[in-house]
């Protein structure tokens, strides 16, 4: 049996890659990887380690919200996103723990 | 992935309009969590939701200053989170707080 994973990725929406957003550069590493789907969500504030992911009082003087990327799918098609993903970013988190999906499309 | 370290993600649920002293609540726990030297935080404002006093708050038209749920996720190393529940559950008495099991990458700070 495989395993399902959550993966979530936290950047800054400001973060690049090369002269791209890194959050659509990732959102089409993952797509073009053929993972099942993913979903961005905006934050308000927010931080990871001594790197600001930046706070909406402060979003004029430091520049963009945190965002999240969450990505479900089998664990075989998550690692290699990963170890292309985690060359892409120069700060920020990546976390992955287990879930069970209980329905999904076309079932 | 194999060199992901386990870890814990913590979820707290607070409403907007929590204060804490003059600021309001959810800024007092993440500042309470970047002073700890915690490896992340984020903060996300929901659109609607209920909680502990089972009034429905949601973003519309006819309310002047929607109280909405926010909700915090925190990502720390196992004992790192045992250390720092005594004082957040302190700091924030009333909300509603879950734990669960990660396993995370911290990517280092380089010049981007």
């Amino acid at each position: 049996m495989t395993s399902t994973v959550l993966l979530r990725i936290f950047l800054n929406e400001d973060d690049r890659f090369g002269k791209r957003a890194l959050v659509d550069a990732i959102v089409d590493e993952a797509r073009l990887g053929g993972i099942a789907g993913a979903t961005v969500l905006k934050a308000i504030e927010g931080f990871a380690g001594k790197g600001a992911l930046h706070s909406a009082r402060v979003v004029d003087a430091l520049g963009g919200l945190p965002i999240a990327i969450e990505i479900v799918d089998e664990e075989s098609r998550v690692a290699p996103l990963v170890a292309r993903v985690r060359g892409m970013m120069t700060g920020g988190l990546i976390t992955v723990e287990g879930v069970a999906v209980v329905s999904r499309p076309g079932r | 992935m194999d060199d992901f370290e386990d870890g814990r993600l913590l979820r707290i649920f607070v409403d907007e309009t929590d204060r804490h002293g003059a600021q309001p609540l959810y800024t007092a726990i993440v500042e309470f969590l970047r002073a700890r030297g915690v490896l992340g935080a984020i903060v996300f404002r929901a659109v609607e939701g209920y909680g502990s006093h089972g009034l429905v708050h949601a973003a519309n038209a006819f309310a002047w200053q929607p109280n909405l749920p926010i909700l915090i996720e925190v990502v720390e190393r196992q004992a790192k989170v045992d250390e720092i529940l005594p004082a957040l559950r302190e700091l924030a008495p009333d909300a509603f707080v879950t734990d669960e099991r990660v396993r995370f990458l911290h990517l280092s700070q380089k010049k981007a």
